[in-house]
């Protein structure tokens, strides 16, 4: 694997929360459907920040919400995994299960 | 409406104000054509502002417009003044100023500073999120919450723009100082 590649697979906790919530939904969720599902662990104010960056990574992908021709506004994007979000996500947990499991194996 | 007297014995006349004066009819008491014109104008406005001005004209001319023209100059000037403030606050009262929706003023800012995709991935979409929390609140009459979650908005706002951690770091200087 190139390092660019192990790269993505760093996840932070907001993006683990985030691609959890992702996961967890069949449709694709709002950024502040997302901050509503996370009960305060992702703020109104990075979340999307956060959401562009792991669109960048290649973690999640965005789409235009369809709006009637009427309709005025701004028009809002709606957000869903991607396999490599899914990927990143287990291999984190993974990662994290094997760390606690050597912790507690060194600490026995 | 005004009213015609003979400009000499000051009868009252049936006469129509705007007639020629070489259509006029002599007087039937002294045979006098000359004629005094009286006219009142009132101005009255309801709402936010009430002005109502009164003047009897009294003139003794042979046309009718010479009597406004006759007013004496103070009287001329309050005529028009109340005339303007009372279209003034008509216009004021009647139709409502337009408002910005929440958000517009900072989109521009950050339209200059960043790049479109930035502005559109981000900004705009906290925008969006204002403005559907923002019309929410006022839909259901709640004006203090509306107030807060322009609050929150604006300071989720300056997080997104990277100005809060400027706002720590002056603050942590403050403090060292």
């Amino acid at each position: 694997m190139s390092r660019s590649t192990d790269s993505h697979m760093v996840l932070s906790q907001k993006e683990a929360i985030i691609i959890d919530l992702l996961r967890g939904n069949e449709s694709p969720l709002f950024g502040l459907e997302i901050v509503q599902k996370s009960n305060g662990q992702v703020k109104r104010g990075t979340v999307y920040v956060t959401l562009q960056r792991m669109e960048e990574k290649g973690l999640v992908a965005s789409e235009q919400e369809p709006r009637p021709n009427p309709e005025i506004g701004i028009p809002r994007r709606r957000y869903r995994i991607t396999g490599l979000g899914e990927r990143a996500l287990n291999a984190a947990r993974a990662a994290r299960a094997a760390f606690s499991t050597n912790l507690v194996g060194e600490e026995a | 409406m005004g009213s015609v007297a003979c400009g000499n014995c000051r009868t009252p006349l049936t006469e129509d104000p705007s007639a020629r004066a070489e259509a006029r009819r002599p007087c039937h008491n002294c045979g006098s054509t000359r004629r005094h014109f009286s006219t009142v104008i009132s101005e009255s406005v309801s709402g936010h502002a009430s002005v109502s001005t009164r003047f009897i004209l009294k003139a003794n001319t042979n046309n009718p417009l010479d009597a406004i023209d006759r007013l004496p100059p103070a009287a001329k000037r309050l005529v028009g003044l109340s005339l303007i403030t009372a279209l003034w606050s008509l216009v004021q009262s009647s139709g409502k100023r337009l408002q910005k929706p929440p958000g517009s003023t900072l989109l521009c800012i950050v339209d200059f500073l960043y790049s479109p995709a930035t502005v559109e991935r981000i900004f705009k979409q906290l925008v969006a999120d204002w403005r559907d929390e923002y019309f929410a609140a006022v839909r259901a009459k709640r004006g203090w919450k509306a107030c807060w979650i322009n609050i929150c908005y604006g300071w989720c706002f300056l997080k997104a723009m990277g100005l809060s951690k400027a706002f720590s770091l002056l603050s942590r200087v403050i403090r060292r100082s």
